[in-house]
C-alpha cells in the first residue's frame, strides 16, 4: 500500500508539474493590477478597448423562477457622446420584467451611467443568459457594446476553466507545503501585478 | 467543453485510480490538469499503383464586415480553404493518404484502385510551404476542427469526386461554427502570403503558431476569471493566439473575433513582432485615445498597421481600417444584433484624430511636437500613410523597407527601448531619398519624428551642452489624466516626464539632477529604469515596481532642486533616465510654469560632466 500511495503521489506530482509548466512559461510581467484572479498570468498583448463599454452584475439572483432577480449595468464611454444612447436588455422568452424597461435611452456621464432591471423567470433554477446592449449612431456607424450574465455562472465554460486553474494552483501550493517545501509563486511576485490588456 | 472536461476528467481519474490515491477531484479542476500534445500534421503522401484519383473541394463560410456600417452584415459568404491538412481514413479508421488543400480549395490525391469506403477529412491546420499554423479547440485537447465526408470507390473507377466539404458560419448549421476556425486559418495564410509578396523573401513561411478558438467562448477566462471582458490576445514568447469566440455560448449579439479579420491579424502582428522583430512593450491598457508608454504604443501601432496592409493587399483593395465588431445582422436564416466596437480609418488626419469620416475625434489626435510617439493610432496612421501608394494619397514607401527595419535593425539585441521614433530613424536610412519630402509631411501631420527626441533620447557626455537650448532643459508638467482602463489618474508621460537613454559603462559614480524654479508644486524626481521596466505611477507607491533600478524620490522641501542616484550598485548597460515631475493630486494651475534642469554625471574619476540629449 505505501508503494501504491507513493506511486499515486508521484503521478500527482507529475500532473502538477505539467500544470506548472503550462502556466509558468512566460517570464515578463507588468504592474498595475486591473483584473486580479490568480497568482499568475501571462504577458499578453491584445486589441484596443471598445469605444463604448458596459459591465453587468447581479444585485440579486433568485433561486427559483418566481423570485425576483435584479441586474445592474454600468455604461462607460471613451468617446464624447452627448446624445442619449440606446439601452436594450435581451431577455429570454420566459423572463418577465418586474421593474425597469427593456428598452430605454440614457445620457452617459463621465463617471459612468447605471441602468437596472428586475425580472422574474430568471434564476438558478435553469441555465439562461441575459445580455445588456448599448448602442449609438455616429457617422453612420452603430457603435455599441454588450455584456452577458448567466443565471448559473458556475455552469459556463468560462467559469469551469477559470475554476480549474484556481484549483490546480491551490492544490499545487498545498502539495508543496505538505512535502515540506515553500509554496513557490509560479514565476515571481510580480506575477500578482499582471494586468489584462483590453 | 463539457465533453472535453469529461474526457480529461476520465484521464485524470484513470491515473488517480490506477495509483490508488484517495483524492477527489472535480470535473472543473480536471479540465486544465493535463494537456494532450497536438498530433503531428500528416504530410506523408503515399504512392499507389494502380491508383484512383480522388478529387474534392473544401470551402468555408464567413461573415463579411460592411465598412460603412462597421458591423458584420448579411448572409455568410463562401471562400476556398487554403493549404489545410487533408487526411483519408479507410473503413477501419486507419490513415491511408494525406495531402494538402491547394490555394483554390481543391483536393486531389491518389488511393489504391480497389473497392473501398473512406472518410475524407480536412483539418484546421497546415504544415505546408505556405503556412505553418494550427487552429485548435483549446490548449488542453489541442484538437483541430475537422470537416469530413464519406465516399467510396470501386475497383473499376479511375476518378472519384468526393462530396464537397464546407465549414459553416452559422450556429444553426454547425454548433462548432467551423467557418470561424477556417477563417482564422485563412487570415494567417494571407499574412504569410502578404509577407512573401512584399518582402525580399518570396519563400517566407512564418514559424508555427497555435491559435486557440472556440465558438461562444471567451479565452480571457483561461487566465483572468469567468467575468473577464471578451478578449483576443497573443501570449508573448509562446507562439499562442487566443481568439474570442463569444461569451457564455453566445455568438449572435456579443463580441466575437473569429470573423473580425482586423483582430485576428492584429494579434498575428504581435506574433511576428515577437518572433521576427523584437518587442520591448511592457503591455498595459490601451484604448486608441490616450498617451501611453511609447514601447506599448509602438507595438500596438505596428499590429494595427500590419492588419490593415494585409487586408488591403489580400482581401479588399480599398481597406484602410481597423474594425472590431460585435454580433451580426441581416442574416436571413439566423437572428442577430450587431454593433461596432472600434473603427479607425488610418487615412484620417492626425491633427483631428477623427476615427472615421463622420466619426468622433477620439482616435489619438496629436497637436504637440513628438506627441505621436506616445499614441498608438498616430503610429498606425503614420505607417499606413507611409506605405500607401502615392496614387492613393500615401508616400509609397515599399513595405519591404518597413520589414527590413522591423526584422533586422529592430531584431537586433543592441536596440533598446524600441519606439516609433527609433524605428523612423532606421527607416530613413533604408528608404529611397525620393520619398523624403512626402514622408516628412506625414510625420509632421502625425507629430512624429525621425529620431528619438521625446523618448529614449540618447545622452552624451559633454562639459556643457553644446546646444545652448539644452542649457538648461525645460519641462512643463501637466495634471494627471484619468485613465478609465486602469481606473486611476496617471502621469502624462509626454508632458510631465522626459526620458533619456543613458549608456552606463560601469565603474560607479553618480547621476545628478539639478533644477531651478523648484517648489512644492514644481518637484522633480530622478529615476533610472532598466530594459523591461514598467513605468511606476505615483499612485502605486507602496507596491513593488518592475525594472526600477534607482531613484531619488525626495521631495523638493528636502532636496531643494538637487537629486542624485548612486550608480555603483548598477550593472553596466542602457538605462532609461526619467526626469519626472511629481503631479499626483496637483492641478494644472498648481503645475503651471516651466522647470529648468540639467542632468550631470559624476564619473568614478575626473570632473563632473553634463549629460546632453543627442537629438
Amino acid at each position: 500500500m505505501p508503494n501504491k500511495l507513493n506511486q499515486g503521489l508521484f503521478i500527482i506530482a507529475v500532473l502538477l508539474s505539467l500544470v506548472i509548466v503550462t502556466f509558468d512559461k512566460p517570464s515578463r510581467f507588468k504592474s498595475s493590477p486591473l483584473v486580479s484572479f490568480s497568482d499568475y498570468a501571462p504577458t499578453i498583448t491584445a486589441k484596443p478597448r471598445s469605444f463604448l463599454r458596459v459591465d453587468l452584475k447581479y444585485i440579486q439572483l433568485a433561486q427559483k423562477h418566481d423570485g425576483v432577480s435584479i441586474l445592474r449595468g454600468r455604461i462607460l464611454s471613451q468617446i464624447p457622446i452627448s446624445d442619449p444612447i440606446k439601452v436594450r436588455w435581451n431577455l429570454p422568452e420566459s423572463v418577465h420584467i418586474v421593474s425597469g424597461s427593456q428598452e430605454s435611452e440614457v445620457v452617459i456621464s463621465n463617471a459612468g451611467t447605471e441602468v437596472e432591471i428586475s425580472v422574474t423567470g430568471f434564476s438558478m433554477e435553469d441555465q439562461d443568459n441575459i445580455s445588456l446592449q448599448v448602442s449609438t449612431e455616429m457617422g453612420g456607424v452603430s457603435i455599441g457594446h454588450t455584456a452577458t450574465l448567466a443565471s448559473n455562472p458556475e455552469l459556463t465554460n468560462e467559469f469551469q476553466v477559470s475554476q480549474a486553474r484556481t484549483d490546480l494552483i491551490r492544490a499545487r501550493s498545498e502539495k508543496i507545503r505538505s512535502l515540506g517545501g515553500e509554496s513557490r509563486t509560479p514565476s515571481s511576485t510580480n506575477a500578482k501585478n499582471e494586468n489584462i490588456i483590453f | 467543453m463539457r465533453v472535453l472536461g469529461l474526457a480529461i476528467l476520465g484521464l485524470c481519474a484513470l491515473l488517480l485510480n490506477a495509483c490508488g490515491a484517495n483524492l477527489s477531484t472535480s470535473s472543473s479542476s480536471s479540465v486544465a490538469s493535463s494537456s494532450i500534445p497536438e498530433t503531428a500534421v500528416c504530410t506523408t503522401v503515399t504512392s499507389y499503383s494502380p491508383s484512383i484519383t480522388i478529387n474534392g473541394s473544401a470551402t468555408f463560410d464567413f461573415r463579411q464586415v460592411n465598412t460603412n456600417s462597421g458591423v458584420l452584415s448579411g448572409n455568410p459568404v463562401n471562400a476556398p480553404i487554403a493549404y489545410a491538412e487533408v487526411v483519408v481514413l479507410n473503413s477501419a479508421g486507419a490513415v491511408v493518404q494525406c495531402s494538402t488543400v491547394d490555394v483554390a480549395g481543391n483536393i486531389s490525391l491518389q488511393l489504391p484502385k480497389v473497392s473501398g469506403s473512406y472518410v475524407l477529412q480536412v483539418k484546421s491546420r497546415s504544415n505546408s510551404s505556405k503556412l505553418v499554423a494550427s487552429i485548435l479547440k483549446d490548449p488542453t485537447s489541442n484538437l483541430p476542427y475537422i470537416l469530413q465526408a464519406n465516399f467510396s470507390t470501386a475497383s473499376t473507377d479511375t476518378t472519384v469526386t468526393a462530396p464537397a466539404l464546407r465549414a459553416s458560419a452559422r450556429q444553426s448549421e454547425d454548433s462548432e461554427i467551423k467557418g470561424g476556425a477556417f477563417n482564422i486559418l485563412k487570415m494567417l495564410y494571407f499574412a504569410n502570403e502578404y509577407l512573401r509578396q512584399n518582402t525580399s523573401a518570396p519563400s517566407f513561411v512564418a514559424a508555427k503558431i497555435s491559435a486557440y478558438w472556440k465558438a461562444g467562448f471567451n479565452p480571457a477566462s483561461y487566465f483572468y476569471g469567468p467575468s473577464a471582458g471578451g478578449l483576443s490576445f497573443y501570449r508573448t514568447g509562446l507562439h499562442e493566439l487566443y481568439i474570442l469566440g463569444g461569451t457564455n455560448g453566445i455568438v449572435n449579439n456579443t463580441d466575437t473575433d473569429h470573423f473580425d479579420n482586423s483582430v485576428v491579424l492584429h494579434e498575428y502582428g504581435h506574433f511576428l513582432e515577437d518572433v521576427y522583430g523584437k518587442s520591448d512593450s511592457p503591455g498595459g491598457s490601451h484604448n486608441g485615445n490616450f498617451i501611453i508608454d511609447p514601447r506599448l504604443a509602438w507595438s500596438e501601432g505596428w499590429a494595427n498597421y500590419f492588419q490593415a496592409n494585409v487586408i488591403r493587399s489580400q482581401i479588399d483593395a480599398t481597406w484602410k481600417y481597423y474594425i472590431d465588431t460585435s454580433g451580426f445582422r441581416l442574416d436571413t436564416v439566423e437572428s442577430g444584433s450587431a454593433s461596432n466596437y472600434f473603427l479607425v480609418d488610418f487615412t484620417m488626419s492626425g491633427t483631428t484624430g477623427q476615427c472615421y469620416a463622420g466619426g468622433p475625434n477620439s482616435c489619438d489626435a496629436v497637436t504637440l511636437s513628438g506627441e505621436g510617439v506616445f499614441r498608438e493610432m498616430s503610429i498606425s496612421r503614420e505607417m499606413f500613410k507611409t506605405t500607401l501608394s502615392a496614387a492613393s494619397g500615401g508616400v509609397g514607401v515599399p513595405f519591404a523597407n518597413i520589414w527590413q527595419v522591423f526584422s533586422t535593425n529592430f531584431h537586433s539585441n543592441g536596440v533598446v527601448f524600441r519606439n516609433i521614433a527609433s524605428f523612423n530613424q532606421y527607416l530613413s536610412g533604408v528608404m529611397a531619398g525620393g520619398f523624403a519630402a512626402a514622408w516628412q509631411t506625414v510625420l509632421t501631420n502625425e507629430q512624429q519624428s525621425q529620431a528619438p527626441i521625446h523618448y529614449a533620447n540618447p545622452l552624451k557626455r559633454e562639459v556643457s551642452c553644446t546646444n545652448a537650448q539644452l542649457n538648461p532643459i525645460s519641462l512643463s508638467p501637466a495634471a494627471d489624466s484619468y485613465f478609465a482602463n486602469v481606473g486611476n489618474y496617471v502621469s502624462n508621460l509626454y508632458l510631465s516626464n522626459d526620458f533619456y537613454d543613458f549608456n552606463y559603462t560601469g565603474g560607479g559614480g553618480s547621476l545628478q539632477l539639478a533644477y531651478t524654479n523648484g517648489s512644492v508644486n514644481h518637484d522633480l524626481d530622478l529615476i533610472l529604469y532598466t530594459s523591461g521596466y514598467v513605468y511606476f505611477q505615483e499612485y502605486q507607491a507602496g507596491t513593488t515596481p518592475t525594472g526600477l533600478s534607482a531613484q531619488d524620490g525626495r521631495t523638493w522641501a528636502i532636496e531643494q532642486g538637487n537629486e542624485q542616484v548612486n550608480l555603483a550598485p548598477l550593472a553596466p548597460g542602457h538605462y532609461l533616465v526619467a526626469v519626472k515631475a511629481k503631479t499626483l493630486n496637483k492641478s494644472n494651475a498648481q503645475l503651471a510654469g516651466n522647470i529648468s534642469y540639467n542632468i550631470k554625471y559624476q564619473p568614478p574619476t575626473g570632473p563632473l560632466e553634463t549629460l546632453c540629449p543627442t537629438n
